[in-house]
This record gives structure tokens, sequence and C-alpha cells, in this order.
């Protein structure tokens, strides 16, 4: 009936849950709760929306994950690539303010505020990837 | 209609057939090797790749036709398949199936049965069809496509020289038992009807196969219809546009 | 004899399939409904019923603030080449319309569009990533899926997907379709689609009224909202005009692959180039047109100084009145007629009319106090909504065979974008912003 091991599978799908909830706490902070974190603030609603949806891809996981069925891994890995492409993008982002900075367009730059805490989650999230690895060793594409 | 004997001798043509992208290219060039010569297709600009093989003693001429879904007269290398089949008439039809996705690649063999083609079935991609853990019933499929089934890996050959004595008995074979496709009274009727009206011109039933010809009629295929214009007399060509609801 | 509809060969089709589905049923057994590649598992998740929607909402948005920000400093690198170019030819040219014609006619009106060659080519790189993936067909089944849902029938976004790069070979790919109402209907939305031409439009005017950190959104809601115009519009068209059947609908997903980078940029390339081609002929003809309107006559421009004594000031006066409600004035007006001509025009005319004197044109776009952020939102919509380009119109001509499709094309555009740029203008002013 399962893909893998349970017990994998548990471990699997509590790391899961905690990114999930990582992300949406870190989106009610700033939606409901005014924070403001990094370059993310209440106006900012498509970002906050984002790490609403990367919340829910992981959450939706966790029940696969639990049964230890493949499908669990597919929500995590279908997480992982977003929060890649939502990193990615914010690291890409900030690269570009540094050179706005040099170029003179702008009057400073804070490495710090400028990190956003979307891209600090996805390094968390990046011990999964082994882990999946292993677990779907010789699948095709 | 080529005439086949049982003894080795004859020339053998076969006709590679099936949907892009599921091995065909491959298969053919397994087959014929350094024997490929390119050409095109008489009076189109649409590339014939040809070659040969010799299995048990036997010659066989194969043609790589072009991958198509279905065989309509809408589009240009379907229409080139199409009749390459029809006027043609290869000893055997080589239809290659992608064995992961048999749902899209089934429809072209049932229109290949439509055309009374010989055929036999390669059932490619066999390795990827393992790996995904997929149960393909392969008897019980022939008996219920009415063909043989070869199951291939054309990137490592594996299969092939079961396909070639296929093709082979295939050629030799008479016997030529198609699984008919009840299409519903209503289309079975007007098939029965268009029918009728063909078996007034027997030579036409000889070249072409009766029924595919009902079917495209029903179907107002615009090449099969422009033939039946030229080839019927005006009283028999109103019996038939009324069957198929022409105004 | 029972009567047959047309479509007998799609009830022909259709049996084939059953039997099929029927051979398959008792010959196939997939093992017990476990996923057992990277692609089904993905598409557990991309085609997910709730989740394709928001998925595809996000790498939308992630596509296009990429575009913008990303490209940011390599713009300013630009611009202040032309700057560096346009000093150097005032310094070093004496005559004083040689000057005229390279520094605000080439410079101004052609280098103004090409300063947006980084969104541009960003954008394709972003749209030539996702669809080496193979994520852009679940995209367009997502969005196919969600309008069926709706009760709103019709394939219609394969094809608008080709779209966010150019129309014309949206409407080209039309001809996929077997269904002619179909394909009437796809056609008539496609101009509604965002294309490349827009994005300087878009890119000038939220850089300069949103800043850095919120134009991506802006952009990302105007495209949004050709989404939201062409769902609309298609059902619109198929309730009035074009009654009837629906062609089955069957789409391909190709399996995933890990986009490389070689093809990505290499695709990229290729719409780029596109896009170049049509900056050297097209857009600089007008721009030399648009030029020529201004620096005439000579004597009462001053040499070109004086823009306001010019005809395409005369031109623009006799316009504003059908503007002002909206908040723009001439030079937004006359933009907006020669962008008739290509969508990147109507920067071009900026580019033009305002300079390249000091700083970058968004600048001067607010240093005038030409756009507020509401004015520029329904400016926004308006370029995105409110005719086709010449090479739009050229190509529905030529796919429908007639010239009342693309008249009508034209009326429509024109007469919904004024009213969905009134909306956006009468809602803003209604929550008191100006």
């Amino acid at each position: 009936m399962s893909d893998f091991s349970i017990e994998l599978g548990k471990k699997l799908g509590a790391y899961a849950l905690v990114l999930g909830l990582a992300h949406a706490i870190l989106g009610a902070a700033v939606f409901l709760g005014g924070v403001e974190v990094g370059t993310m603030s209440f106006g900012d609603l498509p970002r906050v929306a984002v790490l609403f949806v990367i919340a829910a891809v992981y959450i939706m996981g966790v029940g696969s994950l639990g049964k230890g069925r493949n499908e669990g891994i597919a929500f995590l890995m279908a997480g992982l690539l977003i929060s890649v492409a939502v990193g990615g993008l914010y690291l890409l982002e900030t690269g570009a303010q540094y050179m706005m900075y040099i170029l003179g367009e702008t009057d400073e730059f804070r490495i710090l505020e400028s990190i956003n805490p979307a891209t600090l989650l996805l390094v968390l999230a990046l011990p999964l990837l082994p882990m999946m690895k292993r677990v779907t060793h010789g699948m095709v594409w | 209609m080529s005439t086949k004997t049982k003894d080795t001798g004859e020339q053998i043509t076969a006709a590679l057939i099936g949907n892009p992208n599921v091995g065909k290219t491959e298969i053919f060039n397994r087959l014929t090797g350094l024997s490929q010569r390119v050409g095109n297709f008489p009076g189109v600009t649409v590339e014939k790749k040809g070659g040969r093989f010799i299995h048990q003693g036997q010659v066989v001429d194969v043609v790589d036709l072009p991958g198509t879904y279905s065989l309509t007269a809408k589009a240009l290398d379907e229409l080139v398949a199409r009749d390459f089949i029809v006027e043609e008439k290869p000893n055997v039809v080589v239809d290659i199936v992608d064995g992961t996705s048999l749902e899209r690649n089934l429809y072209l063999t049932f229109l290949l049965m439509e055309l009374d083609a010989n055929l036999v079935i390669a059932l490619n991609r066999w390795d990827l069809v393992k790996a995904r853990k997929i149960n393909v019933d392969l008897d019980r499929l022939s008996e219920l496509l009415g063909a043989p089934i070869v199951a291939t890996v054309a990137t490592t050959g594996e299969g092939l020289e079961d396909l070639k004595s296929s093709i082979i008995k295939v050629a030799h074979d008479q016997k030529k038992s198609k699984a008919i496709l009840d299409y519903g009274n209503d289309v079975e009727a007007g098939i029965k009807s268009i029918s009728a009206v063909l078996n007034e011109k027997p030579d036409l039933l000889k070249r072409y196969p009766p029924r595919w010809l009902a079917i495209k009629l029903i179907e107002r295929d615009e090449r099969v219809l422009e033939k039946a214009n030229s080839m019927f007399s005006g009283l028999q060509m109103a019996k038939i546009l009324e069957v198929i609801g022409y105004e | 004899m029972s009567e047959f509809s047309e479509d007998l060969s799609v009830v022909l089709a259709q049996k084939r399939y059953e039997r099929i589905s029927e051979i398959i049923g008792s010959t196939v057994k997939k093992d017990g409904g476990s996923v057992r590649t990277y692609t089904d598992m993905l598409d557990r998740v991309f085609l997910n019923k709730y989740l394709g929607i928001p998925i595809f909402l996000t790498l939308l948005w992630v596509m296009f603030q990429f575009s913008f920000t990303v490209s940011e400093p390599f713009v300013v690198l630009v611009e202040k080449l032309f700057e560096f170019l346009s000093h150097l030819v005032e310094q070093n040219v004496t005559d004083p319309y040689l000057t005229s014609f390279i520094s605000t006619g080439v410079i101004g009106g052609l280098g103004s569009v090409l300063v947006f060659v980084p969104p541009i080519f960003a954008l394709f790189l972003a749209l030539s990533i996702l669809e080496d993936s193979g994520y852009m067909a679940r995209a367009a089944f997502v969005m196919d899926r969600f309008m069926y849902r709706l009760g709103l029938h019709g394939r219609s976004f394969i094809p608008l997907m080709i779209g966010f790069g150019c129309n014309v070979p949206a409407i080209m790919a039309a001809r996929s379709l077997d269904n002619e109402k179909d394909r009437m209907i796809t056609i008539l939305v496609s101009p509604l689609m965002s294309c490349s031409a827009r994005l300087p439009v878009y890119v000038l005017i939220a850089g300069a009224v949103f800043g850095s950190a919120q134009a991506g959104t802006a952009i990302f809601f105007i495209y949004a909202l050709g989404i939201v115009l062409v769902v609309l519009a298609a059902q619109l068209f198929r309730k009035i005009l074009f009654k009837g059947e629906q062609s089955p609908f069957v789409l391909e997903l190709p399996t995933y692959a890990m986009p490389n980078a070689k093809s990505a940029l290499l695709h990229m390339w290729m719409r780029g180039k596109m896009f170049l081609k049509k900056a050297g002929t097209i857009i600089f003809g007008t721009a030399i047109i648009v030029w020529f309107l201004s620096v005439h006559p000579w004597e009462a421009t001053a040499g070109g100084q004086l823009i306001a004594e010019s005809y395409i000031a005369w031109m623009g006066h006799a316009l504003e009145p059908v503007f002002k409600p909206f908040g723009w004035d001439w030079m937004t007006a006359v933009a907006l007629l020669f962008g008739i001509v290509a969508k990147e025009v109507v920067v071009g005319t900026y580019g033009v009319l305002l300079g390249v004197d000091e700083g970058t044109l968004g600048d001067s776009l607010v240093a005038n106090g030409m756009f507020t952020p509401l004015t520029g939102l329904a400016f926004m919509a308006f370029v995105l909504i409110y005719v086709p380009c010449f090479a739009v119109l050229a190509t529905i001509v030529r796919e429908t065979n007639s010239l009342r499709w693309p008249a009508f094309e034209v009326i429509f555009q024109v007469a919904l974008a004024f009213l969905v740029s009134g909306l956006i203008i009468g809602v803003g002013r209604m929550m008191g912003m100006s």
C-alpha cells in the first residue's frame, strides 16, 4: 500500500507541517499583525499571498506523507520548486537593488533589510532534497 | 493487391506508421541501418524514407510513413500516409505504439484496422511500461485488436528480431481477421445503404476496402467524396449524398 | 434515412475512443493508483483542483516581478548610455536640425524603446523557462478547466498562451482549432492578451508612478486583467455571436523536464530577435515621423525647443478633450494615437516629446505630473485594450478573410477600453484617490 516506509513518511510529514506552518505564520504576521519583515509589509499583498500558497502546498502533502505514499513527496517537491522560484527571485532582487545602489540610483542599501524571510525558509527546506532523492530513487520523468 | 506466396523470394513491403515521438524513427533506423534512402513522396514536399532488411532469407522493403495522430484528408502528411497504404497496398503495416500512452496511440490503430491494413503492432517503450509497473496483457490485447503485438524497446533493440519475424509471418498469412467496430445502429444502417450503392461499382470495391469507403463518405472526407464524384453517376451520387445528409 | 449532423466525425471518433477505453480497461492494469513518475507526481500538485490556480498565479507573478525588478539596473545602464550619446551628439554636431534629428528623433524616439530591451528579454527568458519545463501546458489546462467549471466552454487558452509574446502568432495558432466558431472567438479575443509590445509602456508607467517595490505587482495586475477580459469577452462572443457546439477538448501534456540554460537562452533570443527587428523598422520609422511633427514648423518651435508650438501639439490638443476626464494630457493623447501603429511607439512618442535630457523618461513623467497612480493604472489598462496594432489588424484581416471583423474588433476594443479605464478611474475616485 505504501511506497516507502511509513516511519520515514511520518518524519517527512512533520518536517513539511513545520515548514508549512512557518510560512503561514509569517504571512499572517505580516498581513494581520502589520509586522514589517524585511521587504514585506502590509501593502505587499502578492508577497504575502505567495507565502500562503507555499504553506498550502506543504500542508496538503502531510496526510499522504504520513501514509508513506509517493503523492506526499509530490507536494514536497512542488513546494520546494515554488520556494526555489520565489526565493531565487528575492535573491536576484537583492542583487538588483545592490546594483542600483552602486549605480547611484538609490541612496542606501541595507543588506539585512533586503533579505526576505521567504528565502530563509527556502534554505530551511533544502535538507529535504537528499531525503527526497533517496525515496524516489529510480523514478523516471 | 500485390500477390503473396508462401515461399520466400517474393518482395515484401512493410510500411511503418505511428504517432509522432513514439520511437518510430529509431525502429526504422534499427531495421534498415545503412540501407536507408531519403526521397519524397510523389508530387509533395513530404519526406519519404526507405530501406530494407533481410531476415530468415526474406528481403523486406521498409517505408517510413509520416508520424500522424489520425488519417484525415485535412493534413498533408496524413493524406500522404493514407494514400500510400490505400494505393500502394504494402504487404504489412507496422503500427508503432507508445506503450505508455496507449489511449492516445490506439486511435490510429483503429483507423488502420478500418483501412483493412495487414497490421503488426509494435508496442514500444516497453522498458518504461515495466518501470512504471504498468501491466499489459499482450495476448488479450492482440486478440481484441485482431493483430499480433510485439513488445519492443527501440533504444536497445530489444524485440526487434521478433518484430521482423512477425512482419514476415503476417505478410505470408492470408488470414485477415480484423476486429470490426460497431458504430451503433444509425451509423451502421447508413453504412449499409451506402455500401449498396458502392456495390454497383465492383472494381471500386476491389481497389478500396468497402467499409472504409462508406465510413469516409459518412465522415464527409473531402478526398473520398472527390473520388466518388468522379466515379459515380449523378443518380448514384445523389443517393449517397442523401444518406450522408448533404443538402 | 436519418439525418447526420455535420459533427458526425466527432461521433465516430467518440465511438472509437469508447471502444479503446473498453479494450484498455480489460488489458491494462496500472499499479493501484500510486504515482510512478516525476511527471505524474508533480501533476498531482500542479493540476490539483484547489492548488492549480493559486500556483499558476504565483508563478505568473514571479515571472513579472523577475522581468521588472531584476532588469532594472540594466535599464539604468542603457539609459545612461543613451544620455551619454545624446550629449556627445549635442556637443559635436553643429547643425541644429541634424542635432535635433539624432538627439530627439533617433535617441529620444527609438532609444527610449530600446531602453526596455532588458525587461522584454527577461520576460522572454522567463517564458522560455516555463515552457521548456513543461509547466505552460499545465497552466493552459488549469485555466481552461477553470473556465469549464464556470460554465465557460472553449479551449481558448492554449493558443492564447502564445499571445504572451505577441498576438500575431497566437491568432495564427487558432488554425489548430477545427471548430470554426472556436477559431473565430479565439481570434477576436487574442488582442486582449498582453503582449511584449505593451510591456515597455507598463514598465515605464508602473515604474514611474508605483516605484520599484510595487511596479511588478501593478504589471501583474494588468496581465491578470487581460486574462479576465479574455474570459469575459469569449463568453460574450459565444453567447451572442457564435452560438453552437464546442469541439471536444483534448490537450497533450508533455513530460516535465529540467529546463536547460542553453535552450532557454536560445528561445529567448529567437523571440527577442523579432522585437529588435520590429524596433529597427516600424518603431524607428514611426518615431521619426513623430519627431518630424514635433519640430515643425521649425521657426515656430524655435528649432525644436518649443514643442507646444508644433504640429503634433496641435494634434494633441485636438484630441485632448476626449481624454481629459481620465486625467490624461495632450501628450498622452498623441502617444495613444501613434501607438496604433505599434504599442511600443507610445513610449517612443514620450521619448521624443519629453527628451532624454534630465534623468530618465520615467522621472520626466512624474516631474511633469502627468500621471498619478490611479490615472497611470487606468492608462495601462487603456493601452492593454484600446486597439490592436497594425500587425495584428493585418493578421485578423488575413485570417478572417474580411474587413468586417477587423473593423468590429477595433470598435469593440476602443469601446471596451474607455469602459474599463472609466471604471478604474470611477472606482478610484470613489475611494478618494485622485
